[in-house]
Parts: structure tokens; sequence; C-alpha cells
């Protein structure tokens, strides 16, 4: 028997089952293009957003069913505030309102700032079912309702989270582009069916990452009563998120100088005044120290805007043996994940 | 316990290999960050001060109105 053979076996089967790893083909990005840009033209007209306040959500809700549905929204258990609704019928959107809504103006607005527990949404993953009518394909910021709202990005369909909802699913029947759900209810709350997330993950990669962001660091998110024509195509649902904690290969308490090669593939702790990781160097296959994460701002947030406590990366770049440049970034949904354990 | 720079050209290694300084000066800490082609000054309570070249860091910065080549030797390093 050769174990080899059948190991890798194993790890493709395993690539095949996690629908984190399917890329859309290049074909299939042109379809969904067309797909999305026709739905754009048989849009209700929407030509204006802005990002909104974290905590804040406008929905639109041009008829009544849809109305109450957003109902049936606030009114689930979850649902631990509501600062306002209107339901008033046409009327323009006071200035306000313009600076405070990320967008559609018309005739019928929903404002909803609804709150859920921040533990109960530990675990969960936001899985918008379908793209936003008025993005752009690979666009993070341009594609998705959900992804305007950083950093406060998740929508929830409170039936995924119902755990008396056996069927785990709500779907959303007049969205003609919905996946259709098939959930399970399992010991952490309704499950997504993995060909059902898969085929949302083929349309959905960079809100998924965008929403793990959000996920990862913990914030109690705002809550947009799914309902009206653009959020019916978002809900909710549990999943794992891929990243794993990373543990160091090796800790330096001595404040001794971070080497710029080390141990191919090895993780370094470098310990501060306080005792907590202060830096964790990444040393790439040849050695090459390629990334840093520090959990803070070193006191020094103008040049670090990141994160909630200023966390962020440091990438190296490398010519001819040497190091030339350190750029800094936020860290991603994976590297917030990862690092989680020198997290201050 | 912290490190001590024997002098300014290990500070200048240092900042030549683009690692981040944390370092400690009369209980008050303070960071230099090599980071997109500048180097940035930070510390508590402090505004950020960046400087376009080490030269021009070393030469410049002052630190509770000393130069830093100048207390090189007496600053607490506790990361580099």
């Amino acid at each position: 028997v050769n174990i080899l053979g059948l190991w890798d076996q194993a790890i493709k089967l395993i690539d095949q089952l996690n629908p984190f790893t399917e890329e859309l083909s290049d074909q299939e990005k042109k379809e969904l293009d067309e797909i999305w840009k026709q739905e754009l033209n048989d849009s209700l007209g929407f030509d204006k957003r802005d990002i909104a306040p974290v905590d804040t959500v406008a929905v639109r809700a041009p008829e009544t069913g849809q109305a109450n549905n957003l109902n049936n929204v606030l009114s689930q258990p979850k649902v631990q505030a509501v600062i306002e609704t209107s339901t008033n019928g046409p009327k323009p959107p006071t200035e306000s309102e313009l600076n405070q809504y990320w967008g559609y103006q018309d005739q019928e607005l929903f404002t909803a700032e609804v709150i859920i527990g921040e533990e109960k949404m530990v675990n969960a993953i936001a899985l918008p079912i379908i793209k936003d009518s008025f993005g752009k394909m690979g666009d993070a910021l341009e594609s998705k309702l959900s992804t305007m709202f950083q950093p406060n990005p998740l929508f929830v369909n409170p039936y995924l989270n119902d755990p008396n909802a056996l069927d785990g699913g709500y779907q959303w029947t007049y969205d003609e582009f919905a996946v259709p759900w098939r959930a399970k209810v399992g010991p952490d709350g309704p499950q997504v069916h993995p060909e059902d997330l898969k085929a949302y993950v083929k349309r959905q990669k960079f809100t998924e990452d965008n929403a793990q962001t959000a996920l990862a660091k913990g914030k109690p998110f705002s809550i947009m009563g799914a309902t009206g024509s653009i959020s019916s195509r978002q809900s909710i649902s549990k999943g794992p998120i891929k990243a794993k904690v990373i543990e160091s290969t090796q800790v330096i308490k001595d404040h001794s100088s971070i080497p710029s090669k080390s141990t191919p593939n090895s993780v370094v702790d470098y310990i501060g005044k306080d005792g907590k990781v202060n830096a964790r160097v990444y040393y790439d296959e040849e050695g090459k120290m390629v990334k840093q994460i520090n959990p803070n701002d070193h006191n020094n947030p103008k040049q670090h805007p990141f994160g909630e406590n200023g966390e962020h990366a440091h990438d190296l770049i490398w010519k001819d043996g040497k190091i030339v440049n350190r750029t800094s970034r936020e860290m991603t949904a994976d590297e917030i994940v990862e690092n989680s354990n020198i997290s201050k | 316990m912290a490190y001590k720079y024997k002098n300014i050209g290990e500070l200048i290694a240092d900042l030549e290999e683009f690692h981040d300084i944390e370092f400690e000066y009369n209980e008050i800490q303070y960071s230099i960050c090599p980071v997109n082609g500048i180097y940035a000054v930070g510390g508590k309570g402090i505004e950020s001060i960046e400087y376009d070249t080490i030269n021009d860091l070393v030469n410049n910065l002052k630190i509770q109105g000393r130069f830093l080549k100048e207390i090189i030797a007496e600053i607490d390093v506790y990361l580099h």
C-alpha cells in the first residue's frame, strides 16, 4: 500500500470538500458578471450609496410584504435593541438621513439599529446569499451591501440562528439568484450544507473574507432586518473560520535583536517589557524574515491606524539578498485568527 | 532586563535592517518604526515625528531635550 499516495488522495479529497478552496473560473466569473450586470439593469434605480456609521443601517422596503419581513426580524428573541424604525411611506430623506444612511435613497426607508449579543455570534460567519446588485465582481467594497459597513458589515437573517428552525434556513423565494440553502441544526447551531456553502462561496469569497475579519475582531454586530430587495439576499449561518491559531516555534525574552534570517519556516515571538509578545516574526522557506505581526501601535497611532489596538502586519521586501523596504497594513482575517494568541 | 546599545552604530544597523525599535528613557516609552520609506518616531503622549533617512534621524532626533545619539547608551531597548 502506498501510504504517501493515500495521504495525497486524502488531502485532495479534503480540499475538494473545503468550500473555501475553490475559486471561480474565468468563464464562471464572466457568466456571473453578466447575470449581475443584467440584475443591475433591472434594478430599481438606486443611484447613491455611502458608508453608514457603525451600528446604523438603512433598509429599503418598497413593498408591504418586505416591511412585514423586517418586523419579523425585529421580533426575533435575539434582537436586543431597536433604536428606530420608520415606515412612513413615501418621503424624501432628511439631511441627516442622507448623511447617515448608506445609500439607496428612495421613497420608503426603514432605519433600524439592532444589536445582537456578541457572544451569540462568535462562531458565526456571515454568508450573504448573493452578490449585491450594484457592485463589481471581485471588489469587496463595491460588491456587496454588507461590505459597505466596515468595520461592522454583518447582516443577519435570524432564522438561521433560530435553534427551533430545524431546517435552519430561510430562503428568500423571490430572489431568483439566491443559493438554495439546505441546512441542519448541529451542536453549534444550524449548519449550511457544504454544497450550498460552496455555491455561495464561489460567488461571495470576498465578502466572506470581510465578514470573517469582523468576526475575528469580536465586535458586536449591527443587524439589519432582512428585508427589501437588497438585504433579502443576505443571511448568516454558523460555520468554521478556516484559519487556526499559530503557535510560535521559538520565544525570545532577552530583548535581543530580531535577526533578518533564521530557521526556515519558523515563527518567533519576541517578548516586550510587559512580558507579552511584542512582535511575532515569520520566516519563509529560505529563512528570510518576510512578515511581522505587532499586537500594538508602538505608541505611535498615527503611523499605525490599524485594528482595535493598533495591531498590524509588516511585510518585508527583499532584493538581492537584502531587505529593501518594509510596509505596514491591516491584518487579514486569517492573520487575526492565527495571531489571536498574541493580541492585547 | 533591557538591552543596551553600545553605540549609535548599533541603532543604525537595526534601522538599516528595518527593525522597529522600542525603548525607554527616564521611564517614558518611545518607538522608531522604519516603515513605508520613512522613519517614524513616536512615544506616549508625543506627536509622531517622521524622518526621511536614518542619517536625518540620528542627527536630529532629540529625546527629552537631548540628542538620541548622546544618550544612546542610556536608553533601555525592549524591541529591536
